[in-house]
């Protein structure tokens, strides 16, 4: 257990040596917005809440010759629907931060189309609200997951691009006895601006 | 000219499709899967049993329940009268339509018993005649009769258990009788208390519905007012054992003398100065082969005879071939089984039924080991004690299939002291819940000597009021063991607690986790009239030390149902309830465990 402590230390120690040489160069970030659909794969809530719709501002900072970094929320899920045997009034929301890692994967030769890989951690937040005094559990957690993506940018003049990205976020959950899944695919469009740094 | 032709010949083989395919659906509909699959596993011409149910008495229905009245038996009037019977005699009470039975009888090879109650003969016949039988218009349904088994005890060896019983002369205090070796069962009911007053039954009728009665002139039997006896496997009046004859045994020579044996220094029963009759069904040596249309015919000729009181050491719930018909846990909610309609009709005619709850132990999964007619709402159940009153381990459990607390009352079924049918002063020890039920129902019989203007209902709530367990009943031991001194002296209310309460426990899914409600039903007792103004319901969680019931909900008199919500899977309850008039007075309560 500390030997793993002690290695992800090291880990995130040289990850940022290796960082701050590269801000040196010439690097650059952007600021956007996608929106999109989201899937729930869980079953019993997809009947009750069902997929829907979200959006996703993100930051993004690059590492010439190595990777984009992201830092993005996910933000816009809040459904409601009848839940239980008496058919309650109910919320569920589920939103998250994401930090993910943007690798460029050259599929085809289109100039001013690049396409990227995504993948990154992502801190997710849950919540159910049930409109019922005999309700005894809170659902209001979170988990620690992963994210795995790709994507593309059309980069339309100056800093200004577009986005289509697909995205999966497996989200298992077990607040109490059940084990649920709010994980699921994203599909997003957007878009960004981006600045260039000149140190 | 073609299409006209071509027209009335589809128009024909509609209609004969139509005609063949209705047939074949009546037929299938009258048929009931259980006598499908039995006919399914027998031979073309292997005789089988079954009941088969008419659609009606026959014509003139207000006419033959003029007469019935008129043929009432003056003890069955008496009981019906106390019971507050309607108009003393209904459709239950005429007897089968005899055409039937005399076109039925030409297809089958037996008919054996006629149930008025269940408006059907049963019969044993080939297939194919049961077959054509279920075509007639007249012929409501066609059912198997089952064969079921009653298991004697599996006990442990005497040197492994307590003392046993305990001789009246090692104990302190005036008695009126030396019980001698059974004492223990007696005194641990608190018998001797009303035996000392000079009460011992008399005046009651008691059916003991068993099979063998042999060595009817045993020492402690002899004294005993037997008013009728009847073989209901072989139709004739003797109850012992005959050369030839099928169902032999004497379990009812051990029954009737834990109720009534009298000999002063070895045997003295609860009841020993009650009447009786005796109806005797089929045995064999280790398992007993039951098969209910003999109890309903007992019971019939019960209410007939006018018998106040049916002690059963009898019960139906596993088919003897262990075959697909067997009745399962799930057929013991008091009204699935053909015995325990029987006992419903049978209580609704005012006479109190006491049944062995069964000799099936606890069974893992937890769920009721009750037999049939026990899970009946109408019916004590009678479970098994040891000397020391803790539970014999093979006594059955309950709940009732739809929720309701069984056994009703317990008391001696381990190492119970009775006559033998080895000879004229010979004794035994005997085990079973088969012995516990004379044991309540003699009491029953004290209660009813005291109290003649008691209702069946009246001795119940009387005995579960008053039994050691009263205020905490659970699904081993009910109410617990009897005090037969205080039931017969308990004060009873003009105000009765609602019936038929029940529970069923329901998973409420919020998605991330589980709650549970327990849905609360109960029907109005009819003997309360419109003095009801609500009805309160009270809980005890199980899990705490708190021993007091806290009121849940008070709800008006036109409503039977509630919802406990937002129940925790750990959180069980015992709940009660009661019935309150405008004066505020509440009823004794009535009580409901969810199944563990």
């Amino acid at each position: 257990m500390k030997k793993e402590k002690r290695m992800k230390k090291t880990a995130i120690l040289i990850f940022l040596v290796f960082l701050s040489v590269q801000v040196s160069s010439a690097s650059w970030f952007a600021l956007g917005v996608n929106a999109g659909y989201r899937y729930l794969d869980d079953l019993v809530l997809g009947e009750i809440y069902g997929d829907g719709y979200i959006f996703e501002p993100y930051i993004r900072y690059s590492i010439p010759r190595l990777l984009t970094l992201e830092l993005s929320y996910e933000g816009g899920y809040k459904k409601s629907g009848p839940v239980g045997f008496f058919q309650e009034d109910s919320t569920l929301s589920v939103t998250g931060l994401q930090l993910s890692g943007i690798i460029p994967i050259p599929i085809f030769r289109i100039r001013n189309v690049s396409t990227y890989l995504k993948i990154g951690i992502a801190h997710y937040f849950y919540k159910q609200d049930i409109d019922s005094e005999f309700v005894r559990q809170q659902v209001d957690h979170s988990k620690l997951t992963t994210v795995l993506g790709g994507g593309l940018n059309i980069y339309l003049f100056r800093g200004l691009f577009l986005t289509a990205e697909v995205k999966s976020i497996p989200l298992r959950v077990n607040p109490f006895d059940i084990n649920v899944d709010l994980g699921g695919m994203r599909i997003l469009f957007g878009v960004g601006y981006q600045f260039w740094l000149n140190l | 000219m073609i299409n006209s032709k071509l027209f009335k010949t589809i128009c024909l083989i509609l209609f004969l499709s139509i005609v063949i395919t209705s047939g074949i659906s009546q037929k299938d509909e009258k048929i009931s899967p259980r006598m499908q699959r039995s006919f399914d596993k027998k031979g073309h011409g292997e005789n089988l049993v079954a009941w088969i149910y008419f659609r009606d008495k026959g014509p003139g229905k207000l006419q033959k329940i003029e007469e019935a009245k008129v043929t009432l038996n003056i003890r069955s009037l008496n009981r019906r009268l106390r019971h507050g019977f309607e108009g003393l005699v209904d459709e239950y009470d005429l007897p089968v339509y005899q055409p039937y039975v005399d076109m039925i009888e030409q297809y089958v090879h037996r008919v054996r018993h006629t149930s008025r109650w269940l408006n059907a003969v049963s019969v044993e016949a080939a297939r194919q005649s049961l077959e054509l039988i279920s075509r007639f218009g007249f012929v409501r349904k066609v059912d198997e009769a089952l064969v079921c088994t009653f298991r004697d005890p599996v006990t442990e060896p005497k040197t492994e258990k307590g003392p046993g019983p305990i001789p009246a002369t090692a104990l302190a205090g005036p008695l009126a009788f030396d019980y001698g070796m059974s004492f223990s069962q007696v005194n641990q009911l608190n018998v001797p208390a009303l035996h000392n007053m000079g009460y011992s039954g008399q005046g009651v009728l008691i059916c003991m519905l068993d099979d063998g009665f042999n060595n009817l002139g045993h020492e402690a039997l002899d004294h005993l007012d037997i008013l009728a006896t009847w073989d209901f496997v072989n139709g004739d009046s003797q109850v012992f054992d005959e050369e030839g004859q099928m169902g032999n045994g004497d379990h009812g020579t051990n029954t009737l003398g834990t109720i009534a044996g009298y000999e002063p220094g070895e045997l003295v029963g609860p009841a020993f100065g009650a009447s009786f009759i005796l109806g005797k069904t089929e045995n064999s040596e280790y398992e007993r082969h039951i098969e209910e249309d003999h109890w309903i015919a007992g019971a019939e000729w019960a209410d007939t005879m006018g018998a106040d009181i049916i002690s059963s050491s009898l019960g139906y719930r596993d088919q003897f071939s262990q075959g697909e018909g067997d009745y399962s846990w799930q057929d013991m909610d008091g009204n699935t089984t053909v015995v325990a309609k029987g006992a419903n009709i049978a209580a609704s005619r005012g006479i109190l039924i006491v049944n062995s709850a069964g000799n099936e132990r606890r069974s893992q999964s937890g769920r009721n080991t009750l037999v049939s007619p026990s899970d009946s709402d109408h019916v004590l159940a009678a479970g098994a004690v040891n000397a020391q009153g803790n539970r014999a381990n093979f006594s059955s459990i309950g709940p009732t299939a739809d929720g309701r607390i069984k056994p009703d009352l317990m008391a001696m079924g381990d190492s119970v002291y009775s006559a033998s049918p080895n000879g004229p002063a010979a004794y035994e020890l005997v085990d079973g819940t088969s012995f516990a039920c004379p044991l309540v129902a003699g009491v029953a019989a004290l209660i009813l000597e005291i109290n003649p203007s008691w209702t069946n209902q009246d001795v119940m709530t009387a005995l579960k009021a008053t039994a050691s367990k009263s205020e905490s009943p659970d699904n081993l031991n009910g109410w617990g063991i009897v005090d037969a001194q205080k039931a017969a002296f308990y004060p009873l209310k003009n105000l009765h607690a609602p019936r038929h309460f029940s529970i069923s426990r329901v998973v409420n899914d919020y998605g991330f986790f589980i709650q549970y409600f327990d849905q609360l039903d109960w029907a109005p007792n009819p003997r309360n009239g419109n003095q009801v103004v609500s009805y309160r319901v009270y809980a005890k969680q199980l899990e705490t030390q708190d021993q007091s019931f806290a009121l849940l909900t008070e709800v008006d008199a036109q409503t039977f149902s509630f919802q406990r919500r937002g129940l925790l899977a750990e959180e069980n309850f015992l709940y009660k309830i009661t019935s309150v008039n405008a004066s505020g007075e509440e009823s004794d309560p009535n009580y409901t465990l969810p199944i563990e």
